[in-house]
């Protein structure tokens, strides 16, 4: 069994010969695939912090950076044995720099910030490694590529340049009015290092002191600021969840001339627009009507006025946002019952077999959508049953939006004449195994058009700029519908990632010419045992399933 | 006879409901009955009531009197209920000044009966604190009924540091006062003071250019990092020392709070400072 890759991005190398890159991460691998030849270029590893020629055949590609590359035994280890080596810190997101020439990969546990280069030949190579006083969630590029901004777990949202200043000489940590005397100099305390590393980490216990050990040690205090140059730009006091920079141009502003925004959404169901820097103080309007957790937001470039937002409360709202006013709100709950009783009327017979549930070693977590306990009685007559009581459990359960992808039509009928309407809208939801697709129109109206069933749960979509194709991750791990119950065998044949198609029609379907990304299916992303303990089944969970666990506890008053 | 003897949440409970019936309802409430934990955790999920945006804020049940007579009531039903279908009548003012962390409310009870026609809404964390405070206010609402007074003050339990949006619209208010707030004197709580470079831009957005925030304490380190705080926020400017002393709710805030008083008795020191909100820059 192969662990499922939680996060995508693609990248375009311009050039004669050159086309897509896909990168996949699973945990904390990264691995670059060439769409345009169907090649597996060199992986990352960011535990290690090493590039990986093959994952397969041991061998290890040195990078320039590293000189203290671990001894050869160690190296190896690492690599063969990923029930041990590969559960440091896992990729949260990947995003491309407009220009597609750098990577910025985010990662939770190390709180880290690092930027890539993308070379030519797909490889990516380590530039800088930043670590934030907070865990990032979510980040936003500049669109002149000059700016990373970093929204935290804390509610804070710091800028730091894409690329850090080789000395830095003044370091400023609050910087809305940052004037002469104002600026701090770079801490000269020590950043804690725990005795052991990611390396060195070999059971879950020992991952868990080791995160408790990093969590004790490195929180910020006035002494333990970043030496590296960082800016406060605004801040929440909530976690946040997701982050956007719009640039309206003179066309599109209400002020006569090109303005920036920064768009951000918190835990407790506020979407916040903030100018751009300078004056990222000045809060401009709220966008205010979840009812829950704000979990995405997704301004498509093509409608930059409007922003489409997800929550844990199961709704798509869309606004126009400079103004904070509510446009339209969708249930998603609607479509994904649909969805659901497609499954159980027509597909059961897909899932049965292929999608035993397992019960041992796998109980749900708080928030998890287990079957209910009758479901432990085991018997294989039963399945047929137990199936339609996963979609069940998926049918009662708090619905989560828990990604927004655009792709405009402009882009997709390219080839076509005539005046082009709108776009397409991609929608997932957590646990659920099918694609939701709407269309919005240029005068800001969604419309539902359509599901599209995949073979699992939805982990994150790669969209490549307005082709008429995605690729989708799925969790080959757990059943469909399901965030909690494994497959049992492990559903060997199905991809962990599929390919999806626009028809000139409009409607999407799986690409039956799937095979441009067989290698990476079948060679990228790493072993697993079948079978995983709870702590580390709950650890999977959790990086694949992240926002569950953002639902608000009902605190007793004291 | 028999049973065990009534707990304090049971008297509480009793003193409560007692004040609901005709009995005790023009009797001032006893702080015994309100007591809680000094502290309430600002980060914490707290079961709290806030409305979903400020559109959807039920004033009316807060400030009976300021209702504005409905004008179209079935064009108002059309557009103005809240999620369980109550008409949301108007007022004919808005709230304009709030009382952040108001405690026992003695801000409030002072500032209303001398302004008596702007709306003061006191936001305190602590749950029973609040509704001592709403308490009181519908005591002396009740004692003053011939003429109207305290109509213009409530208190609703809130975190400010966090849903402040919720119950204002950008710039509605033109006073904002913290009084004697929680020192968090610990650098790692600092992020738990209410005043920070990141909640005053929030306070900035609530505040109408021209709008006052008011702060006292008797901590002066605390006194300094509100100084230094909404000094280097470029949307407010401190206010004169002439300015300041001038000001009748300085004066007022310096003897009528609880926190106030206890400082007095003590003979502790108090740091007053007040900043103004400034105009939006242009964009750049
Ligand atoms: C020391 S008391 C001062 C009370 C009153 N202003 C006075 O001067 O007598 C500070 C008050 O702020 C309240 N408080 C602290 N954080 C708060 C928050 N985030 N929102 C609302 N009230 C808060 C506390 O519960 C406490 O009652």
């Amino acid at each position: 069994m192969r662990h499922p890759f939680q996060c995508l991005q693609a990248c375009y190398i311009p050039g004669p010969s050159r086309g897509w890159i896909v990168l996949a991460a699973a945990r904390s691998q990264i691995n670059s695939f060439a769409l345009y030849d169907g090649t597996l270029l060199p992986t990352w590893d960011i535990s290690t912090s090493k590039g990986i020629t093959d994952a397969l055949s041991h061998s290890m590609q040195s990078v320039e950076r590293c000189e203290d590359n671990p001894p050869p035994e160690k190296r190896q280890k690492t690599i063969c044995d990923p029930m041990e080596g590969r559960w440091g810190a896992a990729v949260l997101t990947m995003t491309a720099t407009r220009n597609h020439r750098n990577v910025v990969v985010v990662t939770g546990e190390d709180k880290c910030i690092r930027v890539f280069k993308l070379e030519e030949n797909g490889r990516l190579s380590l530039l800088s490694e930043r670590c934030m006083p907070k865990r990032p969630c979510a980040i936003a590029i500049t669109p002149d590529d000059s700016t990373i901004l970093c929204a935290d777990k804390f509610g804070d949202v710091y800028s730091i340049p894409l690329h850090p200043s080789p000395q830095p000489t003044e370091v400023v940590s609050e910087g809305i009015k940052a004037g002469p005397g104002r600026t701090q100099t770079p801490s000269t305390s020590k950043k804690f290092v725990p005795a052991a590393n990611n390396l060195t980490v070999h059971t879950a216990r020992n991952l868990k002191a080791l995160k408790n050990q990093l969590r004790a040690t490195n929180q910020p205090s006035e002494k333990t600021a970043p030496d590296f140059e960082h800016q406060l730009l605004l801040g929440h006091v909530s976690m946040l969840t997701d982050i956007a920079f719009v640039t309206l141009d003179t066309s599109t502003s209400p002020h006569g001339k090109p303005c920036s925004y920064i768009l951000t959404a918190d835990r407790d169901e506020h979407i916040r627009v903030s100018r751009g820097p300078p004056q990222a103080h000045v809060i401009e309007t709220f966008c205010l009507g979840h009812k829950e957790f704000v979990s995405k937001l997704c301004i498509p470039h093509w409608l930059p006025r409007t922003l489409i937002s997800g929550g844990g409360d199961g709704f798509l709202c869309v606004w126009s946002w400079a103004s904070g006013l509510a446009l339209q709100k969708v249930d998603m709950r609607l479509s994904v019952d649909e969805y659901l009783n497609s499954c159980s009327r027509s597909g059961r017979k897909n899932f049965v077999g292929q999608a035993k549930p397992k019960l041992e070693g796998l109980t749900g977590g708080p928030g998890s959508s287990e079957i209910s306990s009758e479901d432990k009685r085991e018997n294989p007559e039963e399945n047929t049953q137990r199936d339609g009581k996963a979609h069940e459990a998926a049918h009662s359960h708090k619905l989560t939006v828990s990604g927004i992808w655009s792709i405009s039509q402009t882009e997709l009928n390219r080839d076509m004449e005539g005046e082009v309407e709108g776009g397409d809208i991609l929608v997932a939801c957590e646990g659920i195994s099918a694609i939701f697709v709407f269309t919005l129109s240029m005068d800001s109206m969604l419309t539902y058009r359509d599901f599209i069933p995949l073979k699992g749960n939805v982990l994150d979509v790669a969209t490549f700029g307005g082709e008429p194709f995605v690729i989708v991750s799925v969790d080959t791990l757990h059943q469909q519908n399901s965030t909690s119950t494994v497959s049992d065998p492990p559903s060997q044949e199905v991809a962990l990632l599929q390919l999806l198609s626009r028809s000139s029609g409009g409607s999407w379907s799986d690409d039956i010419d799937a095979g441009k990304i067989e290698t990476l299916n079948q060679q990228g992303s790493f072993e697993i045992k079948v079978g995983l303990g709870d702590s580390q089944s709950q650890v999977l969970r959790d990086l694949l399933y992240k926002y569950q666990s953002l639902r608000k506890q009902e605190y007793e008053e004291e | 006879m028999g049973g065990p003897p009534p707990t304090k949440r049971q008297k509480r409970e009793d003193y409560r409901k007692a004040r609901e019936t005709e009995e005790l309802s023009a009797e001032l409430p006893k702080k015994k009955f309100y007591r809680q934990r000094a502290h309430a955790n600002p980060f914490s999920d707290h079961r709290l009531n806030y409305p979903e945006s400020p559109d959807m804020m039920n004033w009316p049940a807060l400030y009976p009197a300021f209702v504005a007579p409905p004008v179209d009531i079935e064009a108002d039903a059309a557009h103005n209920t809240n999620k369980s279908g109550d008409l949301l009548l108007k007022l004919t003012k808005q709230v304009e000044v709030a009382d952040i962390g108001c405690g026992f409310g003695g801000l409030l009870v002072a500032l209303g009966p001398r302004f008596p026609n702007t709306l003061f809404l006191g936001m305190e964390i602590r749950i029973k604190v609040a509704d001592f405070v709403q308490d009181k206010i519908k005591a002396l609402r009740t004692q003053n009924g011939e003429i109207g007074g305290y109509q213009n003050i409530a208190c609703l339990r809130a975190n400010a540091m966090k849903f402040l949006p919720n119950f204002f619209k950008k710039y509605q208010l033109s006073k904002i006062f913290f009084c004697f707030p929680d020192p968090h004197f610990k650098a790692r709580k600092h992020k738990a003071r209410i005043v920070s470079m990141t909640l005053n831009s929030e306070y900035a957005y609530v505040l109408r250019p021209g709008g006052i925030v008011y702060t006292i304490t008797d901590v002066e380190d605390l006194h300094k990092w509100m100084v230094q705080h909404f000094d280097a926020h470029p949307s407010f400017e401190q206010v004169s020392e002439e300015e300041q002393d001038a000001d009748e709710c300085v004066q007022v805030m310096k003897v009528e709070t609880e926190e106030g008083k206890k400082v007095e008795r003590n003979e502790g020191d108090k740091f007053v400072a007040c900043f103004r909100r400034l105009e939006d820059p242009p964009w750049t």
